[in-house]
Formats: C-alpha cells, sequence, structure tokens
C-alpha cells in the first residue's frame, strides 16, 4: 500500500467508527440475529465485516445497551439481540446528534465548494 | 479435530476465562449462519476466513486494552529509562574495573583491560536489567495508581496556571541534568567503595609484575563512619533525583540542598580530621613515594587533610547559598 492509500485509510477507519455503531443500532429496533444483522447491513451497503460486527454486538450488549436472546426451538440455535430501554434512549439522541453534525459539516463543505465557484 | 473447533479454541484461548464459554456459543452459531445448508470444507474456510485473524477478533472481543504502561505515561518512562542508562553505562566500567583489580591474578595491563571488559557486560546484565526492571514496575505500578496523581502537575488536583511556574525553564535558575548525573554516578560509586570496599580505596604499585596495595583506611576506624555515610549518600541522591525532576532551584530544593550540605560538613570535618582513620602504613608509603621523611610527614599529612576539609566545606557552603540565591530570583 502505497503512502497516500495508507493515510488515507487511516482518516476512513477514523471517520466511520462512530457510525458503524449508529447504523447497527438503527437496525436493532426490531430484533435480529448476528448474520441476518450482517446480511441486512451489507444490503444497506454499509461497510462492515463479521469480525467487527459480533463483537461489537458483544459489547454494546455489556454496556446495556442492548439486549439478547437465545432462540433454541429452531435447528439453529440463534442469538437474537434488540435495542434495551436505555439503547433506546441513547439511539435516538445519537440520531440528532448525527443529523445536527452532518447540516453543520454539509454547511461547511457546501461553503468551500462555493468559495471555489 | 474439526476445523471450526480450531479456530473458535484458538480465539476464546486469547478471552479470560469468564467470558470464553459465552463468545464460544456465540461464535459457533455465527459461524453455523454464515454456512450453507449442505456445506463443504470450501465454504467453512471462506467462512473462517471471512471473520479474519482468530488473534485480531480475539482483541476485538476484549472489554479492556491490555498494556503495562499507558501512552500517556510512556514519554515520562522512557525518559526516566534514558537516564538510569546513562547512569548505568557511566558507572559499569568503574564497577567492573574495581571487581577485576581486587579479585587480582597477576595479569598484565593487557588482560585486565579484557577481564574488565568482559565483567563490564556481565554486569550489564546482573545489575542493568533489575534496574529496568525495577524501574518498569514502577511504572506499571504507577498505571495502576490513580491518574490523577501519575500525571502532571501530580497534585491530584486539576492543573491551574500557576503550575506551568514550576515547568522546567531555560534559564539562571535551571539546574543542568548532567550536573544532577554526575553527582548521582559519584555518589553511588565512592558511597559503595568507601562502605563495601575500603580495600580498593588504595595505593598500588607494580613491583616486576606483582601487583600490591596499601588500602588508605584502617577499617575498624572506618565502620563507625558507615551508617551515617550510607545515609548521607542516599539523602544525597534523593536530592539530586529531586533536582533531576524539578531541573531548576525552587526554594524547597535549596534548603533541602542546604540542610544535605550542612550534613556533608559536620561528617567531613569529623571524617578528615579523624587522626586514626588514615593508616600509617598508607601515609608512609605515599611519604616514601614522594622522597619524604616519613616521620615529619604525617605532620604534613594531617595538615593537608585539615586543608582538605576546610576546601571541601567552603565548596559545600557555597554551593548551598548559591542555591539559595538562585531560588530567590524566582520572586
Amino acid at each position: 500500500m502505497s503512502q497516500f492509500e495508507e493515510l488515507l485509510s487511516a482518516f476512513e477507519v477514523e471517520l466511520k467508527r462512530g457510525t458503524l455503531t449508529l447504523a447497527v443500532l438503527s437496525l436493532l429496533q426490531t430484533p435480529k440475529y448476528g448474520y441476518s444483522l450482517l446480511q441486512d447491513l451489507v444490503d444497506k451497503n454499509v461497510d462492515i465485516e463479521a469480525g467487527t460486527l459480533y463483537p461489537l454486538l458483544r459489547r454494546l450488549e455489556k454496556q446495556g445497551i442492548l439486549t439478547s436472546d437465545w432462540d433454541t426451538a429452531e435447528s439453529r440455535p440463534r442469538k437474537y439481540y434488540t435495542l434495551s430501554p436505555t439503547g433506546t434512549q441513547i439511539f435516538e439522541k445519537l440520531r440528532d446528534n448525527w443529523r445536527n453534525m452532518t447540516r453543520q459539516i454539509d454547511q461547511l463543505l457546501g461553503g468551500e465548494q462555493d468559495g471555489r465557484h | 479435530m474439526d476445523v471450526i473447533d480450531r479456530y473458535v479454541y484458538a480465539v476464546v484461548k486469547r478471552l479470560p476465562e469468564k467470558s470464553r464459554a459465552e463468545v464460544e456459543r456465540e461464535l459457533r452459531a455465527n459461524i453455523e449462519e454464515m454456512l450453507p445448508d449442505d456445506y463443504e470444507e470450501a465454504d467453512v474456510h471462506t467462512a473462517l476466513l471471512s471473520l479474519g485473524n482468530p488473534a485480531a477478533l480475539a482483541e476485538q472481543y476484549r472489554e479492556t486494552k491490555r498494556y503495562l504502561i499507558s501512552p500517556e505515561l510512556y514519554g515520562n518512562y522512557i525518559y526516566v529509562l534514558k537516564i538510569v542508562s546513562v547512569i548505568v553505562l557511566i558507572a559499569l566500567p568503574i564497577a567492573a574495573f574495581a571487581e577485576v583489580l581486587t579479585d587480582d591474578r597477576g595479569d598484565g595491563p593487557f588482560d585486565l583491560l579484557i577481564r574488565a571488559f568482559v565483567q563490564a557486560i556481565l554486569m550489564a546484565f546482573q545489575a542493568a536489567m533489575p534496574v529496568f526492571g525495577i524501574v518498569t514496575l514502577i511504572f506499571a505500578f504507577l498505571e495502576r495508581a490513580d491518574k490523577k496523581y501519575s500525571q502532571w502537575p501530580y497534585t491530584g488536583k486539576p492543573w491551574t496556571i500557576k503550575d506551568l511556574n514550576e515547568a522546567p525553564v531555560s534559564d539562571s535558575r535551571s539546574i543542568p541534568k548532567s550536573e544532577s548525573i554526575f553527582s548521582i554516578v559519584i555518589g553511588v560509586v565512592f558511597g559503595i567503595a568507601i562502605c563495601f570496599y575500603p580495600e580498593l580505596l588504595a595505593w598500588y604499585s607494580n613491583d616486576n609484575g606483582d601487583w600490591s596495595s596499601v588500602p588508605i583506611f584502617n577499617e575498624s576506624e572506618l565502620r563507625p563512619y558507615i551508617p551515617f555515610l550510607l545515609a548521607l549518600t542516599a539523602f544525597s541522591v534523593v536530592i539530586a533525583t529531586l533536582k533531576l525532576i524539578q531541573q531548576k532551584w525552587t526554594a524547597h530544593l535549596a534548603w533541602l540542598n542546604v540542610l544535605v550540605n550542612v550534613c556533608d560538613i559536620a561528617f567531613i570535618c569529623t571524617f578528615f580530621l579523624d587522626p586514626n582513620l588514615v593508616s600509617d602504613a598508607f601515609v608512609t608509603t605515599f611519604a616514601t613515594n614522594l622522597e619524604a621523611d616519613p616521620d615529619s610527614f604525617r605532620g604534613i599529612w594531617d595538615n593537608s587533610m585539615l586543608g582538605l576539609a576546610a576546601f571541601l566545606s567552603i565548596m559545600m557552603a557555597w554551593d548551598g547559598v548559591n542555591g539559595l540565591i538562585k531560588a530567590r530570583k524566582i520572586s
């Protein structure tokens, strides 16, 4: 990897870090198991890997943002995750923050473009 | 053993005992989901490869970052290690040479040098490694202690503008690092030499390849001084370390410095003016080598000791006053 690409990917990772959590929380308003959540995210063009998603779910559960439930009725046991009441509150706050933030950033980026033209 | 079992084991063995069972169950369920109904070995490989390096996955599953010394403390850690290495690098050759001299096997100067060199390397492992280990342990402990005390300004309170005054600034009040390091090395080397190897401080002569030495001190006379000497050495090293940390004179430091110098002067006066301390054999050897009359030389010797004690006391007194003057410049 060239130095430029390395630098770019480091910034991209930093930029993405918080948004992944937000994307995951947005989809867990209804219960989902790990693999189905991964498929949903991929369908919506969210760039996430299984090795990142599964530990993230577990961490969020430990923090009390998600609750989980094993479904052993089917032939394959599945662990369903969903937002806890606290998780719902946090998700709503984060969503508002995100909207404000993107508006501000859009203004900044838009302003830059106007200046050039 | 199944390749899935091996993968799962490679992940969970890196995790704390209590979270292993749950992570294993979750991981197996997730891997199974990724496989089609009639899966083959190749499907398993694809699934496992998409989960990535098991070590990296385990790292993601860990809740807390693990380190001995955090990036915040790392700067200070390296700084202290550097200073300690400089001290060790200066003290080691001296110690190695002393060790080789006491263990005289009648070798020539070249053999002595080689043996001193080998001894220095041996000592580097014997002495330097524990020193490095101790510094690391102290910092690992600080890491686990309350952050507010282990981070500048070390007061346990939020920093204030006033704390900035305490930071080292380069002006007439600053104490050069070299000065503090020099006094630590000299203090440690001579403290250890006088206390534990007094026979090393001697007049060395070489008669036809045979080394002989006449010790300076009467060992029995020296013994009562040793506890004081050790205490003073320790005290001086503590002060020098404080100087190294603060790097400038403050009122506290200057007064501590005066205190250690007063103790030093008291010690020097008793030590140098004790007529029985220096062995007659040494004075005689000294006189013979200067081609002076041994009987009258004892008088000259005693006067020189008086002069030396006076000179050192004046130096100490000046050092104390100098510190006070420099500290006064702050306000």
